[in-house]
């Protein structure tokens, strides 16, 4: 491989002193968190004893930005890139796109992105939703069906609508599973598992992670079909939103909904609209470069990983109100029927229309033993 | 239940589908491939 052309060359003039302390501001982050990582985390390249003997010699080694001006001062020609924006493209042989190019300065800040806030943000961001589903349920306790089981039910949703459900969720587990596999693998399981271990690993992931895109996308269509038009937006959704659902006390005094309240509605448009999201950047990189260049193909990456990480927290928050969080709410969608009383107190619009058009069933819920609480 | 298992079924059937099809795809890619041109500098 040969440099035949450099296409940065002309963006020197402009701009390049801002991009320069740019640069300077990103790797002096960098600098500090891989400090923070003491030595564990996968940027934190293990040091040979010369490299480690240079590193005590620098000065400033205890300030990121002047650790920074340290190492530029000592590579000189890796320091010239530092105010490009260009990619520089050369010759390969290589039969891949865009193989010929051999830098691309902006990849800096993706990687920034990639390695740094989106592992780091997407971590607090699951362990702050289950921390705080955690502290409600401890302040909270579970919400109870105020006037207890009646002994009635009625129908919640049909056969189709609850195997179409845990299509789709498995479909969805298994993304989420293989997704936290690729975003956090390199530095949580390799040193568990080994490098070769996890090369196997993260091959099946992958596989299966885009693998799954087909049986999640004809669920989603499917729900689509079957609940569209019970999801759209009315007054009512904002009215519930601003009394918390109800869930707040313990009166049973909460906001009339119909089938769907405002809660389920945002988990319905999050999964639908966020999946298509990670649909579409998902495709992006199922086919590299075929569609985007290197820009397109890296915000892709990160547009897939905030939105998939988003949409786990999501769905975290839905699993929750539907088994632990709401007493009798998993029926639902695991037999097919609530109690009257649950849809009475959560879904009052919709228990009124069903009811004038039929009468609950009497079911010998009573000798059921009741679920734990 | 039993239409949990129906749909967690479904989604297996439909997984190993799309497996097949995927690695399906990527021979094709890869037999698809024109190296003939490319050259070592």
């Amino acid at each position: 491989v040969k440099v035949t052309s450099d296409k940065a060359a002309d963006n020197i003039s402009s701009g390049r002193a801002a991009r320069e302390e740019r640069a300077n501001a990103i790797l002096a982050a960098r600098t500090e968190l891989m400090r923070f990582r003491t030595g564990t985390g996968e940027d934190a390249f293990p040091l040979g004893a010369l490299e480690r003997q240079r590193l005590a010699l620098s000065p400033g080694t205890e300030n990121a930005p002047q650790l920074v001006q340290t190492w530029k001062q000592d590579r000189p020609i890796s320091n010239e890139q530092l105010g490009r924006t260009g990619d520089i493209v050369g010759i390969s042989s290589l039969p891949y796109a865009n193989a010929a190019n051999l830098q691309q300065p902006a990849g800096r800040d993706w990687r920034r992105w990639h390695n740094d806030q989106v592992r780091y943000g997407g971590g607090w961001l699951i362990f702050g939703v289950v921390l705080t589903l955690a502290l409600f349920l401890l302040w909270r306790g579970r919400i109870k069906i105020v006037e207890g089981y009646s002994g009635q039910i009625i129908e919640r949703f049909n056969a189709l609508e609850r195997a179409n459900h845990w299509l789709t969720a498995s479909a969805f587990m298994l993304m989420a599973f293989t997704g936290l596999i690729i975003l956090y693998g390199k530095p949580a399981l390799i040193p568990l598992i080994g490098e070769s271990a996890f090369g196997r690993v993260a091959s099946a992931s992958a596989w299966l992670h885009m693998a799954s895109t087909v049986p999640f996308v004809i669920g989603i269509l499917i729900m689509l079909a079957l609940w569209l038009r019970d999801n759209m937006p009315t007054y009512l959704d904002w009215e519930w939103l601003k009394q918390g659902g109800g869930f707040l006390t313990d009166d049973g005094r909460n906001p009339p909904a119909r089938k769907f309240n405002a809660g389920q509605k945002l988990v319905f448009w999050g999964v639908t609209l966020g999946g298509l999201a990670v649909l579409s950047s998902g495709l992006a990189l199922m086919f590299p470069f075929y569609w985007f260049g290197y820009d397109g193909m890296q915000l892709a990456q990160v547009i897939h990983a905030v939105i998939g990480l988003c949409l786990i927290a999501l769905i975290i928050g839905h699993i929750y109100i539907g088994t632990i969080g709401m007493q009798g709410a998993i029926d639902a969608m695991w037999r097919g029927d609530v109690d009257r009383n649950w849809a009475r107190e959560h879904h009052k619009l919709w228990y009124d229309s069903i009811t004038a058009r039929t009468q609950p069933t009497d079911t010998a819920r009573s000798s059921r033993p009741a679920p734990a609480e | 239940m039993k239409t949990f298992s129906i749909g967690v079924l479904a989604f297996g059937l439909l997984l190993a589908f799309s497996t097949l099809a995927l690695d399906a795809l990527s021979e094709s890619v890869i037999e698809g491939t024109d190296t003939s041109s490319t050259h070592v500098d």
